[in-house]
């Protein structure tokens, strides 16, 4: 004891081993124990994705809503041919340098088939990986549950 | 008991009243009523100048708000040029409109109104309509450009960029022509960090004394205007967030506020009391940022940091509402777009006891310190500068004039609630700061009042003109899919006309002028944006400063480039 001060008094490990996690993670402990936590709206927050139905083919169905009502105009569709016979777009890229994450292509969707979902990689060596086809934009497709709020459930 | 405040409301009807009877006298089938405080009258080009006088000296007319060109080439006529007066006794707006062509010079209102002299310049920038006395030089476009580019019959063509290196000031009147060319001209570039945006000051500096200066602009110019009379009203809704990223709720407010009074639409009070909620969190926000800016610009970055861990913790709480930062469409065409998740509330509360514990402790250690106090007590605004040059908001206040439009026009909830207007005494940038750290700490209260009371019921109007249906019945009900193709395949469509709608911003006055041909596209969009005005009393303020201090002088008016370029 030097003045008064306790610093050479003993305690046990488990304590200290608290004492260091509630240095290193006190927002786990807050959050877990926290009794208010704001539950999501459904608003969504990410890079575009396109999702896919349970036997895994794509939900669009080419009705060119979220082409149309895009502000920076970065949406391009190709349909089949046969458009009647075949809804699925033939193309479906989205370039993503133009791409302002406004959400408006996402609320135009009558069929749920895009979501302001997907992860965002910030990085690329070329201008061509900043167009997305649509095998790349569905490759996140199992990942998209997670935000499903009360105004925006997913398509049944 | 005898009601004052009820007193004081019936002496504005009645004085407005009689204006109006007034002026219907002088202007007899010229004037007509567009809305309750907006009238418009047509003057012949010949007594343009004498009519607008007549409003200033004759019906108190002092305060100049915009001034912009309409291009009717549809109907085979020229232009139309519009002035935007307000009466600042009886809050009546006026908008003079007087026919116009690129042929003939106009003459210049900048010796009426100081104001007007960019807006003249960005007349002839985008239009080719020369004035008198205005320089023709490129103020938002790019020199060298061909062609004038918010002309219908504008088609963009490859140029060749000229780079004026000329940035000289004409002779002084004021010193003897030996004196004036020991003067050296000086350009300071500033870029995000410094200030908010790309800005260039153009200084005549003696022994490091700057004797006159100032502001260049247009390096943001993206050209909104243009834009927005190119897509249709739901590609706007974006666009309108990304004029001031600061204060981005401000802008939707301005305008879907417009278009639903414009429609008539009724909004559900939940609706109106969270859209004040936006507004004045946005409010704090772009008030931090200012006092961020300025603390930086002084050298002291602790406090540079505690201003940026509150707008954090405002980002933070945004982002629980929407999944995104600041930039969300939340306000949308008949209310909010969602309805408050659970548990936000009580966040939001936090939030509020957090900032005002935070705001006292800052601005108490810096308000009354000696080295705060020496480098801000200078560079004054008068009142009547002030006015001359169209400055308003927080800018105007801090001369002293008590001005809110929160206060004499209140919209939504603004007149139940109790709330004080701070005003400032010399107009120096420590008043400027004053107003602002006070305004913080009054917008924390507005919000207290309005969660304390906030209504039940739905957070979308159910007007079928701009009514969105619902997504889960959109996936089962016929009828609401076919009207959800409806509303987002062409937009709302405006019926013939136009309208002025404006609130008071962070910054001052923002209104937006719209004018509808009844088509999906608009015909003319006009932005007010405050920016615009406080950019021009620069070149009265900075007189006898030093060159550092200029950075300090542009954010204590915090000019946001976004919103001057537009």
């Amino acid at each position: 004891m030097i003045l008064g001060k306790n610093l050479y008094n003993k305690s046990s490990k488990i304590l200290n081993l608290f004492r260091v996690l509630n240095l290193i993670a006190p927002k786990i402990w807050k959050k877990s124990f926290s009794r208010f936590k704001t539950k999501s709206n459904g608003f969504t927050g990410g890079a575009p994705a396109l999702t896919l139905t349970e036997s895994g083919d794509l939900r669009c169905t080419s009705c060119m809503l979220c082409q149309n009502i895009c502000p920076s105009f970065c949406i391009k569709i190709e349909t089949h041919e046969h458009a009647e016979e075949e809804a699925a777009p033939l193309n479906f890229d989205i370039n993503i340098l133009k791409c302002t994450f406004c959400g408006l292509c996402e609320d135009a969707c009558p069929v749920d088939a895009i979501r302001m979902e997907g992860p965002m990689p910030f990085a690329g060596h070329s201008e061509q990986n900043w167009i997305w086809d649509k095998e790349y934009l569905s490759s996140y497709a199992g990942d998209l549950k997670s935000k499903v709020g009360e105004d925006r459930p997913l398509m049944p | 008991m005898f009601d004052f405040q009820e007193q004081e409301d019936l002496d504005l009807i009645n004085n407005r009243n009689f204006l109006l009877r007034e002026l219907e006298l002088e202007f007899s089938d010229k004037l007509t009523l567009a809305t309750n405080e907006n009238i418009s009258i047509v003057v012949s080009p010949s007594n343009y100048i004498d009519q607008i006088l007549k409003l200033k000296n004759n019906f108190g007319f002092n305060f100049f708000l915009n001034l912009w060109i309409s291009d009717n080439i549809a109907d085979g006529e020229n232009f139309d040029l519009m002035v935007q007066l307000l009466n600042m006794d009886t809050h009546q707006r006026a908008i003079i409109t007087c026919p116009v062509s690129d042929l003939e010079s106009v003459p210049s209102l900048s010796d009426i109104y100081q104001g007007a002299f960019w807006c003249e310049q960005e007349s002839w920038d985008m239009f080719g309509v020369s004035f008198d006395s205005i320089p023709k030089e490129r103020i938002l476009s790019p020199e060298g450009m061909d062609g004038f580019s918010l002309r219908k019959d504008f088609e963009p063509r490859p140029f060749t960029l000229k780079r004026s290196s000329d940035y000289s000031f004409s002779p002084d009147p004021r010193v003897p022509r030996g004196e004036w060319k020991k003067r050296d001209v000086l350009q300071l570039d500033m870029f995000n960090g410094e200030v908010n945006g790309p800005l260039k000051a153009i200084m005549e500096v003696y022994d490091e004394v700057v004797e006159r200066g100032r502001l260049e602009i247009g390096f943001l110019h993206r050209g909104v205007e243009k834009i927005f009379e190119n897509i249709n009203l739901n590609q706007i809704m974006p666009h309108l967030s990304r004029i001031n990223s600061n204060c981005p709720t401000m802008f939707q407010q301005a305008w879907c506020g417009g278009i639903e009074k414009y429609l008539d639409v009724y909004i559900p009070d939940r609706a109106k009391a969270l859209r004040m909620v936006f507004n004045e969190l946005d409010r704090i926000y772009e008030h931090l940022d200012t006092i961020g800016r300025i603390v930086d610009n002084l050298g002291c970055s602790p406090f540079l940091k505690e201003t940026l861990v509150m707008q954090e913790s405002i980002v933070a709480v945004m982002k629980k509402y929407s999944e995104q930062n600041l930039s969300s469409n939340l306000i949308c065409l008949g209310g909010v777009k969602s309805d408050v998740p659970k548990g936000w509330l009580t966040e939001c509360l936090n939030l509020l006891s957090f900032l005002e514990k935070k705001v006292f402790e800052v601005t108490k250690l810096i308000s009354n310190s000696t080295l705060w106090m020496n480098r801000l007590c200078r560079f004054e605004l008068n009142s009547k500068q002030a006015m001359d040059w169209g400055v308003s908001g927080p800018n105007l206040r801090a001369s002293g004039v008590n001005y809110d439009m929160r206060k004499v026009s209140p919209h939504y909830f603004y007149n139940d609630i109790e709330f004080e207007v701070p005003l400032g005494i010399n107009g120096q940038c420590y008043d400027r700061y004053l107003v602002r750290v006070e305004e913080i700490f009054q917008s924390l209260s507005i919000i207290s009042q309005l969660l304390d009371n906030l209504p039940l019921g739905d957070t979308k109007t159910k007007d079928s003109s701009v009514l969105i249906p619902r997504k889960q019945d959109v996936y089962s009900d016929s009828n609401a899919l076919i009207q959800h193709y409806r509303f987002y395949d062409s937009g709302v469509t405006l019926p013939e006309g136009e309208f002025y709608n404006s609130i008071e911003s962070p910054n001052g006055e923002l209104g937006f002028y719209v004018h509808s041909r009844g088509t999906e596209y608009l015909n003319r969009v006009k932005l007010r944006t405050p920016g615009f005005y406080s950019g021009q009393c620069f070149t009265d303020i900075v007189e006898g400063g030093s060159v550092e201090d200029i950075p300090l002088v542009i954010n204590s008016l915090n000019l946001v480039v976004g919103e001057i370029d537009r």
